[in-house]
């Protein structure tokens, strides 16, 4: 996962926080319930946000539960419901596939790392491979396209983006309304090809002096191992037209009780971690990867 | 049928001005140019028809008179080739068959090039293409547009309200959002 899809909290409400808040603790005690104590450790934003996306209903009112970071406190969650759970098998699945792509890819204190967390969530996977096993077998399919066509240097950053887009348009299973699913495979396809093309931006530096694939370098003539000022703009303006269509799908889609933290983040909080990760100054946050 | 306020996010008994407000915001956000070679037109094109309705009824008491809102937009799309009939149907494979079996390249084979690859969501290629097509036929009014939007793939989020991007403090993003790992939150 990335970490990209967020909110830009000064833009939100102080009950809207709050519920940002409690989805993400919410998501982390599903983990908990569904798949044992370490799999608190693969709750992430970006599912926050799929659990915004999917959840349907009158808005859902917190609990008080227990957080094992604070363990003196209650905080808000939101309680488990169809979409939290749906969201808590894609962490799952999604963070176990990462980690097998850094035991292909990554040097040898890494690979060794990814090996061994791989092998502690080997059950949790198991499980949500069977819970979920369509939307699995995409995943399964787009990285294995991605990645011949990075074997293949492929020169088109929209190719390159449209595996890991599709990849994420499957998160949309959760639907039967074909109308609805449709919007949000639209969505979601957006969003999973902002996520691509801004993790290739922040990347470019550290792939540029590995060696490793990475799309901007053969879309583009890089001067001193950065992109001109005019690819730049060009580049930025190529991903902010797809979270103009993100937004676009999501002008569509039924009201929902959360629908403000939705709109926050794909009209303020993409814009913004672009906006930082063009400028150098989106700080992570730990490692990533 | 739905509410017509709810349809146009007004409170009943709101007076004219605010319908009519209302209902321009509403038909500038799902306008079809906004929508224009987007995957989901057709359902923007049904919001549009409800909002137009919901209009029609509140100001004239449900007498259609479509003179005065966008209902009757048809898109002029120009001539209809083969390979535009095929996009249309929404066969983008089969419509990039058909193209790539032409081969006389000329501005509107770079143009329809272009559109199938926004149609895919593919706006780099889009925008590539239709850069080409434009600066093959300066003139045309179609290609020049689309270059100048293939960009923002037509919908222009930040027209809306939610348009206004101040960038002042904004990478500290991420490290308020630490705050989120219960860490510095306190008992919150």
């Amino acid at each position: 996962m990335f970490g990209y899809v967020l909110p830009r909290r000064d833009k939100l409400s102080e009950t809207d926080n709050a519920r940002y808040r409690a989805a993400y603790c919410g998501l982390c005690r599903c983990l908990k319930q569904r798949y044992g104590f370490r799999a608190r450790f693969l709750v992430n934003y970006d599912m926050t946000f799929l659990y915004f996306l999917l959840q349907e209903g009158e808005a859902k009112q917190p609990e008080r539960c227990r957080c094992p970071a604070r363990p003196f406190c209650k905080k808000d969650c939101l309680p488990s419901d169809g979409a939290m759970e749906y969201a808590a098998d894609l962490s799952v699945l999604l963070s176990c596939w990462k980690l097998r792509d850094a035991k292909r890819d990554d040097g040898f204190f890494r690979r060794a790392a990814a090996g061994f967390c791989l092998r502690l969530y080997k059950k949790a996977f198991r499980k949500a491979a069977a819970l979920r096993e369509q939307e699995n077998r995409v995943f399964a399919e787009q990285l294995e396209r991605l990645s011949a066509l990075e074997d293949q240097r492929c020169e088109s950053i929209d190719r390159a983006a449209d595996a890991f887009a599709s990849l994420l348009k499957a998160c949309a299973g959760y639907h039967a309304d074909e109308t609805l699913r449709r919007t949000e495979e639209l969505l979601l396809y957006h969003v999973g090809r902002f996520l691509y093309l801004t993790d290739a931006l922040e990347d470019l530096p550290k792939d540029n002096k590995s060696g490793a694939y990475n799309p901007l370098r053969y879309r583009y003539a890089l001067q001193d191992g950065k992109l001109t000022q005019a690819d730049k703009e060009q580049f930025l303006e190529t991903v902010d037209a797809s979270i103009s269509m993100a937004a676009s799908a999501l002008e569509l889609l039924p009201e929902t009780a959360d629908r403000e933290i939705l709109k926050n983040i794909i009209y303020y909080g993409l814009p913004a971690v672009l906006h930082c990760v063009a400028d150098g100054s989106f700080r992570k946050k730990g490692n990533r990867k | 049928m739905k509410d017509p306020y709810e349809v146009l996010g007004v409170p009943h008994g709101a007076s004219e001005d605010e319908i009519k407000k209302a209902y321009r915001e509403l038909a500038r956000k799902y306008h079809p140019d906004n929508y224009a070679n987007n995957p989901l037109a057709d359902l923007a094109q049904e919001k549009m028809k409800e909002i137009n309705e919901a209009y029609d009824l509140l100001t004239k008491g449900g007498t259609t008179d479509s003179g005065s809102s966008y209902s009757n937009y048809t898109s002029n799309s120009g001539s209809l080739t083969e390979v535009r009939r095929l996009i249309q149907l929404g066969d983008l494979d089969g419509a990039e068959a058909k193209l790539n079996g032409i081969a006389n390249h000329n501005a509107e084979w770079y143009y329809l090039r272009g559109v199938i690859a926004q149609r895919r969501g593919w706006m780099d290629e889009a925008a590539q293409n239709f850069r080409i097509a434009a600066s093959m036929e300066p003139g045309n009014f179609e290609y020049t547009r689309a270059a100048g939007s293939a960009g923002n793939g037509g919908y222009t989020y930040r027209q809306t309200q939610y348009g206004d991007n101040g960038t002042d403090d904004l990478c500290n993003l991420c490290s308020t959002l630490m705050c989120l790992n219960c860490l510095c939150n306190g008992c919150r």
